[in-house]
């Protein structure tokens, strides 16, 4: 099962490639019901399955509100509980001088206890 | 008892007008956007993103356009998500950002409880007193405990807002009755702007 959610005004662009089990989420996250937004990428979690095989997730957020930054955690940690700290390589892109962004990678390798792979981009005019 | 919408809108109206007539008070000061009333997400769209191009247009840098945008999103949403209502059903509200030469100010008004203004006041108080330190410790508490409530706040408005201005938070309460009282919440940014 493939995940594609359009971006919106207030939310990301998310795509999930099963086969490749590629997660993207790209844009900025502040919608009122975060839940509501969240919930359909735990479940393609869920969907993929837990084989041998990495879960890539790749994120390039612009904006994330605080609840967002829960919801998007939440996920995270689900991701952990689903196939283990070792199965799950995360790339946490960035753009040139945006350190809240970068912190709030840096908050989320430390409570998750994963290595995130930190890309500065240049910045988008 | 039920404060009337007349009486609701009496004294949020009267603290508007104040803050707005102190922000148009100088030469130097100019209020850059502003709306007292009730806010649909359609409108905290729209109001974050013209405050961002505005910014821009002004020469202050990204970082300091971002944490506005931050500011005001999680203002905004506060207002709708907690901001209480009138009798008949509307949120008063209001906001209103003053631009200066060295900073910007953002006023941030909802109508709450008049039972919880202590409680709000010492919230303020305590995040006030703390180092920058001890707010990322006390946001990374919350973080890790992370509860999103059935109205989708996550309890870190506050907190982001201080981290975000790096200044104190000001506030002002004005009881309506016993029931209903206007907060006001007042964040000062400073400026940096583009080399």
């Amino acid at each position: 099962m493939n995940l594609l959610i359009e971006q919106g005004k207030n939310t990301p662009k998310v795509s999930g490639d099963s086969t490749s089990r590629t997660l993207v989420m790209e844009g900025s996250s502040f919608p009122e019901n975060v839940r509501k937004f969240y919930n359909p990428i735990n479940d393609w979690l869920d969907s993929i399955g837990n084989t041998k095989s990495t879960v890539n997730i790749d994120c390039k957020f612009y904006y994330l509100a605080s609840s967002s930054i829960i919801a998007l955690l939440k996920t995270l940690k689900y991701a952990e509980k689903l196939f283990g700290n070792a199965k799950i390589s995360i790339k946490w892109r960035y753009e040139e001088d945006d350190d809240d962004i970068r912190k709030i990678g840096e908050d989320f390798s430390h409570l998750l206890g994963i290595e995130f792979e930190f890309i500065e981009e240049p910045e988008e005019v | 008892m039920k404060a009337s919408t007349n009486t609701i809108i009496e004294v949020c109206s009267s603290r508007y007008q104040k803050i707005c007539k102190d922000y148009s008070n100088s030469n130097t000061d100019k209020i850059i956007n502003s709306h007292f009333g009730e806010f649909s997400q359609d409108l905290v769209n729209t109001i974050s993103n013209d405050v961002e191009m505005f910014m821009l247009d002004s020469g202050d840098k990204k970082g300091t356009v971002k944490r506005m945008f931050s500011i005001l999103v999680e203002g905004l949403q506060n207002i709708r998500l907690h901001g209480e209502k009138g009798k008949e059903g509307h949120q008063t509200s209001f906001f209103a950002i003053d631009q200066r030469t060295d900073s910007y100010k953002i006023a941030l008004g909802n109508l709450i409880y008049t039972r919880y203004n202590k409680t709000i006041e010492s919230r303020i108080t305590e995040i006030n007193k703390m180092t920058r330190e001890e707010v990322k410790t006390l946001y990374m508490e919350v973080l890790t405990n992370g509860i999103i409530s059935k109205k989708g706040g996550a309890g870190l408005g506050f907190i982001t807002m201080a981290m975000k201005s790096n200044n104190n938070l000001d506030c002002f309460f004005d009881e309506i009755n016993n029931e209903l009282s206007c907060f006001t919440l007042i964040i000062t940014l400073d400026r940096k702007k583009k080399a």
